[in-house]
């Protein structure tokens, strides 16, 4: 079973809270995906705006809420961002998010860095989205992050895994569990980085932004745990060559 | 008597000695959902009952929105 920080998760798929058509489909929509763990994001209030009924449908599932610190464009943000999270939810777990880019929403790895080792001294349960840089993960590791989250394509993209490679390199490397955030667009993506050994994927934009999200939540939910029985299952050798799967090839030669 | 404080840089009329555990209900918003920093600086929920506003002061406030 999945274990981050001494909680334990029976799915391993996380889903956020993004681009659902109302908050209605979100709430049967995160039902459906059996995630445990969901994402949410903070503004500033309006006073001339109603308010976001997003946290009272959250509310009635048995889940734990993470808030992220989306809008973060250096480490101060974040720190800023993840102790508003704090009081907002009463967490001290946090998704640490720091992208000043906001073409591409690419993870800016120094300030993700140096705001993980500082939320760490604050007694966060830090979980980073950053690049898929096996040698960045090590150092977020080090710093005493709860896992590492590296992402598979730019947030939202639904490009997939263009990061295949590098996401192998760190499911070997880890000794935190890794999350792959951001960019799956399909359930096979889910299945072909379980399969290689990650621990769990966070899906959002794909399940959201499906014709019918509920029904796409279950694919990814079936996907996610299949990928991980194969994983389980240990994937036989794989060879350039053919190796017969016959005992005797020629048997028919000498007729 | 009143004042004016400032939440997210807009400005909101209140009675003078307003607690920042007042602020919720002059916004119409559920308290549980509400974070705030006062001139930059979290207060923790556990301190707005105490915590008196001065005229002036720039509310920073926060809730919680969809997101991934």
């Amino acid at each position: 079973m999945l274990c981050i920080a001494e909680q334990t998760f029976t799915s391993r798929l996380f889903t956020g809270t993004g681009k659902f058509s109302s908050p209605a489909v979100m709430q049967q929509t995160i039902e459906a995906s059996g995630s445990e763990l969901v994402t949410l994001a903070m503004k500033r209030i309006n006073l001339h705006q109603h308010r976001d009924p997003t946290v009272d449908h959250l509310q009635q599932l048995d889940i734990r809420l993470l808030p992220n610190t989306a809008g973060a464009k250096d480490a101060a943000d974040a720190v800023y961002a993840a102790q508003l999270g704090r009081e907002l939810l009463g967490t001290h777990w946090v998704k640490l998010e720091v992208h000043p880019d906001q073409r591409y929403l690419l993870p800016d790895p120094i300030e993700t860095l140096k705001a993980a080792e500082q939320l760490v001294a604050l007694g966060f349960v830090v979980l980073p989205y950053c690049s898929a840089d096996p040698v960045l993960c090590k150092r977020l590791e080090e710093v005493g992050c709860a896992a590492v989250m590296p992402l598979a394509a730019p947030i939202g993209s639904n490009r997939g895994l263009l990061t295949r490679e590098f996401l192998q390199i760190i499911a070997e490397q880890a000794t935190v569990p890794v999350v792959v955030d951001a960019g799956i667009g399909k359930p096979s993506e889910a299945m072909a980085v379980m399969e290689m050994g990650i621990d769990a994927v966070l899906v959002n934009s794909a399940i959201a932004s499906a014709r019918q999200p509920v029904t796409m939540a279950r694919a990814f939910a079936q996907a996610v745990a299949t990928g991980r029985m194969a994983f389980e299952s240990g994937l036989g050798p794989v060879h350039r060559h053919a190796l017969p799967s016959s005992p005797d090839a020629d048997f028919l030669e000498h007729l | 008597m009143t004042m004016t404080i400032y939440v997210n840089q807009q400005p909101l009329p209140c009675p003078m000695n307003t607690l920042l555990a007042d602020v919720p209900a002059l916004l119409q918003l559920p308290a549980q959902h509400l974070a705030f920093a006062v001139n930059h600086t979290i207060v923790h929920r556990q301190q707005w009952a105490d915590f008196a506003l001065n005229h002036g002061d720039q509310l920073d406030a926060f809730t919680l929105v969809a997101g991934g």
